[in-house]
């Protein structure tokens, strides 16, 4: 991934599964006071039968992080300081890139409970910690629960980082009408 | 593993019914080498990594003796994608209306980075509880970055966090849902209930423009008695944009319509025709709205064409009554919007269908519910002997006048014949005996006894001064179009302040748009208007939002006379608002027609008439 230096933007990645339409994933970059810079989303995915029978619950991971995640955070132009996910299994991503990343659990759910229909297993050792009065998850492998801590001291967001989610949901629904549907 | 290594084999190759072994485990190592092994002639090679994916098939084709193998493909190509890039500050140009590109002023942002909202942080920990309103993108908005562009906005509780904007208070959420409803929009009618609060989401909205660079130039039009009312709302709600007026003398008024500097000008639909001549020369601009916008309902009127000609992006119209007399009302308004888009005649679950998108109506029923309620006292009376007396002979003699006259036989000979009826019902003309001036008395003593506050409203001036000779001792005021309007302002600061004067006595015309008297309880509608949209305009002076109490509505009408026939016509068109914006049934009628208002006294429509 080629980020460019920008003003201080941060990335929230999200991605969806359905059974009818396979897996969609949307990016949008933000600033910090949540304006809109750039939305990427992919076109729906679909696995094969031999890859849900293979994969088994690495299927999420696979489709979320290594073909969807990764792909979309190739066309990102605007340098965010940090990613931003609501998908565990995204989070395997992290290996790949340098910027600092964590999961935000969603209010109400747990791991468990995801968006997904498996309970995911990622191999990612983590590590909980709070920003913004949200519960995240950082790789324990990784600096990033600090970074992400300092990020959010110097620069102080004036945005609610789990909200732009659902903006990320509506405009997947929006430019991909059979998601809606489905 | 092994029982997905079979079902894998099963699924790809019918033949492949034997057992696999697995001979080696995922492993911390990267890439460790699985081998099955079924029979000798059978086998694969899968690779896994250390999470447990499936890295690759090592060969294309295993081939085992004389055995064709299958090869399973693992990996999926990289997704399409499609991406959109904004504009910081700006939506994309709206290719609806935009012929030509418009410069942006650079650096204008909704936000002020500098200043961080003190209260963000306790905003944030609350958020889960917080219902956001999102920005949605009109239905004619065609391409798909402008309608991303709007969908990916913060939400309105996050914007105006952020920004300084000062607010006397915070907006209710279904004046946020207005304001998002008119950003988006080169075309809208809001059309709440009055009293809702239509010039505050206005000027919300036109401040957010103007911040997010898209206004630049805006034309707010109203009846002259609302101005100073508008640039009230303006210090109140957006007091860091210039508002210039447009009044005084023509060498004035010309400096004032080419003046650059002020974003926001306010002008009223009377002077319109004086100035008729610049407004066709004057540059376009970004946002023409019109408050009160059923004063364009006639669309042949000179009022009505120069609004139409006035050059402009968006077109925004603020009504509580789009439809005062007939769905042509709002076809009337949809040509300054859209023209051509709404037709005469159209069904009218078809209109109600087309016009969905672009009209937002609330009423107060629906979004405050802890708003206190209306309650109606319908006083129907009987009229005093003097005056049956005096209407009876009128109108014996009036329908026998009217019926001489054949096919010469005009509405207005009906219309004179009514309002002399009428006037007789608020007072005999021989005695000046008024059985609802009595109950009206009677009324008021409760009224001021309690230190409240009551608007009469009458549509005769001369009716207004007679019942303020009979309530002196209330202290009356007086507002109607012969009060010069450099003294109105004054008239409701003194009625409002003045804890002696309990009543105020106001004609239809001049009192019943625009004006907050929330601090009265008590609404009096000594006579009653032609439609229901005008008195409910009337009583909304009193009960809109701010108001504490309960507001008591007495609608006198006399018994057996010419007020009740016109009651009831009323209330059938009362359900037509109701009909159409809510998609209910076909309305039983649509209005006063001809037909009806000849029907008032059983006469038969003259042909020359009904041609």
């Amino acid at each position: 991934m080629h980020l460019k230096s920008s003003s201080p933007t941060l990335a929230f990645l999200s991605a969806r599964q359905n059974t009818e339409i396979g897996y969609v994933g949307g990016l949008l970059i933000l600033t910090l006071n949540g304006r809109p810079v750039e939305f990427h989303c992919t076109l729906p995915v679909r696995p094969t039968k031999a890859q849900e029978i293979l994969f088994g619950s690495t299927l999420d991971e696979y489709f979320c992080s290594d073909l969807i995640g990764k792909a979309l955070l190739s066309r990102v132009k605007h340098s965010p300081v940090c990613i931003l996910t609501d998908v565990l299994p995204v989070l395997s991503i992290r290996n790949g890139i340098e910027t600092p990343f964590a999961v935000i659990l969603s209010p109400e759910a747990s791991i468990e409970t995801s968006r997904f229909e498996k309970p995911s297993r990622s191999w990612v050792e983590t590590i909980a910690f709070e920003v913004a009065s949200r519960r995240l998850l950082a790789s324990a492998s990784t600096n990033d629960v600090n970074a992400i801590q300092n990020l959010w001291n110097d620069l102080q967001p004036t945005l609610d980082i789990y909200e732009p989610f659902s903006r990320i949901d509506e405009a997947l629904e929006e430019a991909h009408p059979i998601v809606k549907a489905a | 593993m092994v029982s997905k290594m079979d079902e894998a084999f099963s699924s790809n190759t019918d033949e492949l019914t034997q057992s696999i072994e697995v001979l080696s485990e995922p492993s911390a190592t990267f890439e460790p080498e699985i081998v099955l092994i079924g029979e000798p002639q059978y086998s694969a090679r899968f690779a896994l990594s250390d999470c447990g994916n499936f890295q690759s098939v090592f060969e294309d084709r295993l081939s085992c003796g004389n055995i064709e193998v299958a090869t399973i493909q693992l990996f999926s190509k990289p997704p399409k994608i499609l991406g959109f890039v904004f504009e910081e500050g700006g939506p994309p140009n709206d290719a609806r209306t935009d012929t030509k590109p418009k410069p942006k002023p650079k650096n204008v942002r909704l936000t002020n980075n500098d200043e961080h909202s003190s209260g963000s942080e306790e905003d944030t920990a609350t958020s889960e509880k917080r219902k956001f309103t999102r920005i949605r993108p009109p239905g004619d908005l065609v391409k798909l970055e402008d309608r991303l562009y709007f969908l990916l906005q913060p939400p309105l509780e996050l914007l105006l966090d952020n920004q300084d904007l000062h607010f006397p208070f915070h907006p209710f959420p279904y004046q946020l849902e207005g304001i998002a409803f008119l950003f988006p929009r080169v075309a809208a009618i809001l059309a709440d209930e009055m009293g809702l609060g239509k010039t505050m989401q206005a000027v919300t909205t036109i401040r957010m423009l103007i911040r997010a660079g898209e206004l630049r130039r805006s034309l707010l039009i109203c009846p002259k008695p609302l101005v100073t009312n508008w640039v009230r709302e303006f210090k109140t709600w957006a007091p860091e944009i210039p508002v210039a007026v447009i009044e005084g003398d023509q060498a004035l008024r010309h400096f004032v319509w080419n003046n650059p500097s002020a974003p926001v000008k306010i002008a009223n639909y009377e002077l319109l025709m004086r100035d008729r001549d610049v407004i066709e020369n004057l540059p376009s601009f970004d946002l023409v709205v019109l408050d009160e916008a059923q004063r364009i309902k006639n669309r042949s009127s000179t009022t009505s064409e120069i609004v139409r000609s006035i050059r402009r992006d968006r077109s925004w119209a603020l009504t509580g009554t789009p439809i005062e007399n007939s769905s042509e009302d709002l076809v009337s308004i949809f040509e300054f919007l859209s023209p051509g888009y709404l037709k005469d005649g159209m069904h009218l679950k078809s209109m109600s269908q087309a016009c969905r998108d672009f009209v937002l109506r609330r009423t107060k029923d629906q979004v405050l519910s802890e708003m206190p309620p209306k309650l109606y006292r319908d006083a129907a009376l009987d009229l005093s002997p003097e005056q049956r007396a005096s209407y009876a002979s009128a109108e014996e003699e009036g329908v026998v006048q009217l019926s001489d006259l054949g096919d010469a036989l005009t509405i207005q000979h009906v219309f004179e014949l009514v309002l002399r009826l009428k006037q007789i019902c608020n007072f005999d003309p021989l005695t000046g005996s008024s059985s609802k001036l009595e109950r009206l008395e009677a009324d008021l003593e409760e009224v001021a006894a309690s230190g409240k506050k009551a608007i009469v409203f009458s549509q005769w001036v001369e009716t207004l001064d007679r019942l303020s000779e009979h309530l002196k001792r209330f202290h009356p005021l007086q507002y109607h179009g012969r009060i010069p309007s450099r003294h109105r302002d004054n008239v409701l600061k003194e009625f409002k302040e003045n804890p002696r004067s309990h009543v105020i006595l106001m004609s239809y015309g001049a009192g019943a748009v625009g004006l907050n008297l929330q601090f009265c309880h008590y609404v009096f509608l000594f006579d009653r208007w032609w439609n229901p949209a005008v008195e409910d305009q009337a009583i909304n002076r009193a009960h809109r939002l701010g108001v504490t109490e309960a507001v008591t509505i007495s609608r006198m009408m006399t018994l057996d006379t010419i007020e009740q026939r016109i009651h009831d016509i009323l209330e059938e068109k009362r359900e037509l608002l109701n009909t159409l914006f809510a998609e209910a049934q076909q309305p039983k009628n649509l209005g006063l027609n001809q037909k009806e208002i000849f029907g008032l006294f059983n006469l038969r429509m003259p042909k020359s008439a009904a041609a």
